[in-house]
């Protein structure tokens, strides 16, 4: 590629900077002091926070200031070449975005998003996964239910919750006060988690619907291959949808990005503030108890721990009511020993990790009954990918094992997945569900 | 001309116009890149909740290298931030004569004043000089009492010095074994520049070496080198200083605040 392209490139990437990314950018002191929290470092300390960041930023001084401009290499400033971006991959694919740098920064900054800037100039020249595109294609496309196989599996979903609900489901019904919004991802790795949503709102006679198809694989998928304007398309379409049924609140089951994503930074990406409210399923159970139209009853389950998805603690503050609603249910809970709430670790397989591994895209293809191919350089840095997640995952299950609890409730499908895979792979007398999974037989309607 | 003369006379305005200039610049970009948007809905929570959050926001990263970096906790913030520079550069007598004479509100510090010596304001145990006073062994009577015994700048140097030299030998390490491409040129140049500061306002303090030349070059370089690192602050990692922590921590708290977290 051509110097005037990847110029070209990275001032595309870098059209939208703002203060605080300015200041990410640039008031790095090179302490160090993320280096133990990040899930990935255990992979190589090559792979601390500051250090991954440090790639996007060799780019931005090449680019953006004076003296890098003048010194170059001198001042840690240069553009990409060829023979930089297996490098890059690797920093760019040992990121989560669990906002641990960022909440240990003495500065205030967060690395993860530097390390997304990063994934937009690779994806910029052709280094996105292919696993990840393809997502990325689908949600972009008029349906995620790409193919045959995708459309019949989520039939399958929507007929196990006709059976649970014992009739016909409101799908996309106008008027509805609640809009639930169930990803694609869910329907890969926990279906029975729409499952139990569904009879949820059933139970408690809600006024409710959900997309007769899912409106976006793991939205938006933009943010994690760092595409700025398919993150922009699919925000708007979902808004749109949700603005046609007229719902007062958007439910999620899934805590991860998409909520955190539509909670928190679609009104700065579409730049309009929604009409109504995004809950994840915790803070719409918490409501239906303090508002009395449910309660509660203990039942005996053994230890319990809650997993805090990054996701929902850090990034979205949901952190003291899914335990409010689990130890109403239960005498023997604990929290885990490494940390809890903003210093919880991270499963080690978010932000679109899983579906970039091996595995993952085993799992994806024989979900949509569609093989994905991939690119050269794929079949030599995804091995290492593998491995590496699985260094970041164990971490997790020996957290767990330590806690010594039975069950790990938690609210996001990626953590679920990871923490059970990670519970196979390394011995762990565990399993991992969703809190919605965890409380249905639990709940009285009053 | 001296040295001292140098830095002292001719120095000093040329250093704050520098200084000035390149804040403006700094703060300017950011002004440029400000652009109003929508904001999310902001979750619900008290006030005593947010200033919890706030103060929690300055507190976060000493409690997270306490918990798994006490390395960098004992001589990145405690040894080099909170016992040695900070306190060293606002509140050590000299220096807070030397701020009073630029903003004279500064006098109202001197109170706090931490004198150079636990033992005598003026001079030390390791000086060239007997100390001018029979009462050589009696503390200094100062606001901080007892703590003087840490709180004088004697210890306090050293302590700086002690901080900033391990962050130096540090990068070597991580940057010659582990190869990471985050430690620059840079990082070196400025804890030398920082270690040459408190080197030489050592020496200058304890008069070594003997004699008034020896002083006043000591004192000119520790005014010189103090005067490079002002004029270079806007476009190094010192700006943390003065700008980055504190946008930072605040930007931080008010994510926070909008989370709930």
């Amino acid at each position: 590629m051509e110097r005037v392209e990847i110029e070209g490139i990275v001032d595309d990437v870098l059209r939208d900077l703002d203060p605080v990314t300015l200041h990410f950018l640039e008031s790095c002191v090179s302490c160090g002091l993320c280096r133990p929290y990040c899930p990935y470092t255990v992979a190589g300390v090559r792979y601390e926070p500051v250090n991954k960041a440090e790639e996007m930023r060799k780019i931005y001084r090449a680019r953006m200031t004076v003296a890098g401009k003048v010194l170059g290499g001198l001042v840690g400033a240069s553009l990409p070449e060829e023979g930089d971006y297996d490098r890059l991959f690797d920093m760019a694919y040992r990121c989560v975005n669990c906002r641990y740098c960022y909440q240990v920064c003495p500065l205030g900054i967060y690395s993860g998003k530097l390390v997304i800037m990063l994934r937009r100039v690779l994806d910029k020249v052709g280094r996105t996964p292919t696993s990840l595109k393809y997502l990325q294609g689908i949600e972009l496309s008029e349906s995620v239910l790409s193919t045959e196989r995708a459309r019949e599996r989520w039939e399958e979903i929507l007929g196990e919750a006709r059976s649970a609900v014992g009739g016909d489901l409101p799908l996309d019904r106008e008027g509805a006060r609640v809009v639930y919004l169930p990803w694609l991802v869910e329907a890969v790795l926990t279906p029975d988690v729409i499952v139990s949503t569904v009879k949820l709102l059933d139970m408690v006679g809600e006024s409710w619907t959900m997309p007769s198809e899912p409106l976006g694989f793991e939205p938006p998928m933009g943010v994690i291959v760092g595409d700025r304007d398919s993150e922009r398309a699919i925000f708007e379409r979902i808004d749109s949808y949700i603005g046609r049924i007229g719902g007062e609140m958007a439910l999620l089951s899934h805590g991860g990005t998409p909520y955190m994503e539509m909670r928190f930074e679609m009104p700065f990406v579409v730049n309009r503030r929604p009409g109504y409210r995004v809950l994840h399923v915790v803070e719409y159970l918490e409501e239906l108890v303090e508002g009395g139209k449910v309660r509660l009853s203990r039942s005996p389950d053994g230890t319990v721990t809650w997993h805090d998805p990054c996701k929902l603690a850090r990034g979205s503050g949901l952190i003291e009511a899914p335990r409010r609603l689990i130890r109403a249910v239960t005498e023997d809970y604990r929290d885990l020993p490494k940390g809890m709430g903003m210093y919880s670790h991270c499963c080690g397989g978010g932000t679109g990790l899983v579906f970039a591994t091996c595995d993952g895209r085993k799992l994806l293809e024989e979900f949509m009954g569609e093989k994905l191919g991939h690119e050269e350089w794929e079949e030599r840095l995804c091995p290492p990918l593998e491995e590496d997640y699985e260094k970041a995952i164990k971490q997790k299950v020996d957290e767990i094992i330590e806690a010594n609890a039975g069950v790990v409730v938690t609210g996001c499908p990626t953590c679920i997945y990871n923490i059970n895979r990670g519970a196979t792979m390394y011995g762990g007398d565990f399993q991992a569900v969703h809190i919605i999974q965890y409380l249905l037989d639990k709940i009285e309607v009053v | 001309m001296d040295l001292y003369e140098f830095a002292v006379y001719r120095m000093f305005a040329p250093t704050l116009s520098i200084f000035i200039l390149g804040l403006v610049y700094r703060l300017s970009r950011y002004a440029f890149l400000y652009r109003r948007t929508a904001q999310p809905a902001w979750r619900r929570r008290s006030l005593l909740h947010r200033i919890r959050i706030l103060v929690d926001a300055f507190v976060h990263a000493i409690v997270a290298s306490i918990r798994r970096s006490k390395v960098t906790f004992v001589t990145g913030i405690f040894l080099l931030h909170l016992l040695g520079v900070i306190p060293l550069l606002f509140l050590l007598s000299h220096h807070v004569v030397w701020w009073s004479y630029y903003f004279p509100p500064y006098a109202i510090l001197r109170p706090l004043a931490i004198p150079t010596s636990a033992t005598s304001s003026a001079l030390t145990v390791t000086a060239p000089f007997a100390p001018i006073t029979e009462m050589s062994s009696s503390f200094v009577n100062t606001v901080w009492g007892p703590l003087t015994v840490v709180l004088n700048g004697d210890v306090l140097a050293l302590l700086a010095i002690i901080g900033t030299s391990f962050k130096l030998l540090e990068k070597v390490p991580e940057k010659v074994l582990e190869g990471l491409s985050r430690i620059r040129l840079g990082d070196f140049a400025a804890l030398i520049l920082l270690l040459g500061i408190l080197i030489s306002g050592y020496l200058a303090t304890h008069h070594l070496p003997e004699g008034m030349e020896w002083y006043r070059l000591m004192l000119g370089t520790h005014v010189l080198l103090a005067e490079v690192l002002v004029m270079l602050l806007p476009f190094t990692k010192f700006f943390h200083f003065v700008f980055g922590f504190w946008y930072g921590k605040l930007h931080e708290a008010y994510d926070l605040w909008r989370r709930g977290v």
